[in-house]
């Protein structure tokens, strides 16, 4: 079933409106103090922009929330990488229940769980400090990585990798110049879903984690739930909250065309 | 036994930190879930409390439908935009795009996005007032902040459908297409062909990609926190608020929610395998 081009054009359009319409006023308030209705342009004055610098808040949480996500999926993908190619390329028995529990804290919200984590890691003295944070990241992104660097490893072939120790090469030179190579854009795809996944945590930072530690959205969401009078230093963070993973995600673009895996499995 | 060490040597951290971090929480919220406020042993109390109360049952039905409605009008949206890019040499493309960029987007973003174009002061407001639609604020309908949802639906929607849409496509430009040809040639009209060939094989895509959607809609506590009303109040909002209140009283309730709310994503989960282990039998995979 063909469709005629000119309606194909028009739904194309339209899509495209619809996704990057709504950027529209979001970059319009950055750049204004001010914006009565019913005004359709605001008067730009450069907005809350040339104050950002001498902000206390924003920045800060933006170093933070990088370090903490780009931590986070160092250690996931560095403890799954191995469970992960066992899930994909061999058959034991349990690997149906353990790749049916890994699905179990991706699906259920973590408004559902994050209170009785609060509970045991108050008693593990792993609550409002830094390595709790880490740890209960970990607790979410850990199974999820895991999953999907599983998908990448089911369609790897380890034949490769046995010729490789038929020859005598040892295990380390393997997993550096046999496995990573060939596993390279699946990986990369799984760490930047595994980084958005992390960047955009709230609640669980709120919870469990470091008052001293605030990351950005701890600090954008009290300011964008009360009736807040200044947009503008809100359009600015949250401007700054988006910009980080269109970066990132455009410097994987070519891994993410590359990889069947970015089609199917979403950050959701 | 030489091979088994190396499994279960591998699955240690992940074995390690959920039993600690994931299943003891599981048990405490459970416990929880059937004591009373002092830590005593309450039976069914406090699950009959929490269903036989009036705004449980109301958040209860408000993130259903929040996230039915969220999900469905995602799946017809993603089916208009995937049989138009299915075509195009560069379709794939367009909608991997704009489904990574979206999807990406956290939803406290999104949500706050939404408020600046769609409250009744907002963007949207100023152009209908331009254009002579509307004459004063309080004319442009509330889409933001309302009581039945309309803002979160259009949070969740704009997020997911372009999502939904890319595993559409993966169908539609695959085995799809061999069935309509055959289809066509048996002069079987184009609707039909739509409703009796496409959508049966993209079937168990669509159903995948839309319960992922669906919990990550019902679960969601962001967009709703900041997008809710005080009369719709979605069950993640109403289950921080009875945690949180200082008068413990609430938190036995609070449990139980957790433990309903978790079944009702643990019945998704189920679903989600079986329709995809049924879909990869069909493909013959």
């Amino acid at each position: 079933m063909t469709m005629r081009a000119r309606n194909r054009m028009i739904i194309i359009t339209v899509a495209f409106v619809v996704l990057l319409l709504p950027l529209i006023p979001l970059l319009m308030w950055s750049f204004a103090t001010f914006w009565r209705w019913p005004a359709i342009v605001p008067a730009f004055d450069g907005g809350y922009w040339p104050r950002l610098f001498s902000d206390t808040r924003i920045l800060p949480a933006l170093r933070n929330s990088l370090a903490l996500s780009a931590l986070v999926t160092f250690l996931s993908i560095a403890l799954g990488f191995f469970a992960a190619k066992n899930l994909g390329t061999r058959n034991f028995r349990g690997k149906r229940l353990i790749e049916f529990s890994l699905l179990i804290p991706t699906f259920v919200p973590q408004i559902a769980i994050v209170f009785g984590m609060q509970t045991v890691f108050m008693k593990l003295l792993l609550y409002s400090n830094f390595p709790g944070l880490v740890a209960a990241h970990l607790v979410f992104y850990l199974p999820y990585t895991t999953l999907l660097l599983a998908a990448v490893f089911e369609n790897y072939d380890t034949a490769l990798e046995d010729q490789a120790r038929t020859l005598g090469i040892g295990r380390l030179k393997t997993m550096l110049f046999i496995t990573l190579p060939a596993v390279r854009s699946g990986v990369i795809v799984t760490a930047v879903f595994c980084f958005i996944g992390t960047w955009s945590v709230y609640l669980l930072t709120n919870v469990i984690g470091d008052p001293h530690f605030k990351t950005l959205p701890v600090v954008i969401f009290p300011l964008v739930s009360v009736g807040n009078n200044s947009y503008s230093m809100v359009s600015v963070a949250i401007i700054l909250y988006i910009l980080p993973i269109l970066i990132i995600l455009m410097a994987a673009s070519k891994a993410l065309a590359d990889s069947r895996l970015g089609a199917r499995k979403g950050a959701i | 036994m030489t091979k088994r060490l190396p499994i279960l040597a591998s699955f240690l951290p992940l074995i390690v930190l959920m039993a600690i971090a994931y299943i003891w929480p599981v048990a405490a919220i459970i416990r929880g879930s059937f004591s009373d406020e002092a830590g005593l042993f309450a039976g069914w109390q406090n699950y009959a409390d929490v269903l036989g109360s009036y705004y449980f049952r109301d958040s209860l039905w408000f993130s259903l439908r929040v996230s039915l409605i969220s999900t469905f009008l995602s799946v017809a949206l993603a089916a208009v935009l995937a049989m138009a890019l299915r075509d195009t040499f560069a379709g794939k493309k367009i909608a991997l795009f704009l489904s990574q960029y979206n999807l990406s987007i956290p939803r406290m973003a999104a949500a706050m996005i939404m408020v600046f174009l769609l409250s009744q002061t907002g963007l949207a407001s100023a152009v209908s007032h331009a254009l002579g639609f509307t004459e004063s604020v309080g004319d442009f309908p509330w889409l933001v902040y309302d009581a039945n949802g309309k803002g979160l639906i259009i949070v969740f929607v704009w997020k997911f459908f372009p999502y939904i849409c890319i595993s559409m496509l993966g169908v539609l430009q695959g085995a799809s297409l061999e069935y309509e040809q055959q289809a066509a040639t048996l002069g079987i009209g184009k609707w039909r062909r739509f409703f009796f060939v496409v959508l049966p094989t993209a079937a168990p895509a669509i159903a995948v990609s839309s319960i992922l959607v669906f919990a990550a809609s019902f679960g969601d506590y962001e967009a709703p926190a900041i997008l809710g009303s005080a009369q719709g109040r979605s069950l993640s909002v109403m289950l921080y608020l009875k945690y949180v209140d200082p008068d413990m009283r609430d938190r036995p309730e609070a449990f139980a929610i957790m433990v309903l709310m978790g079944l009702v994503l643990m019945a998704a989960i189920v679903t989600c395998r079986r329709l995809a282990a049924g879909g990869a039998r069909k493909r013959g995979l």
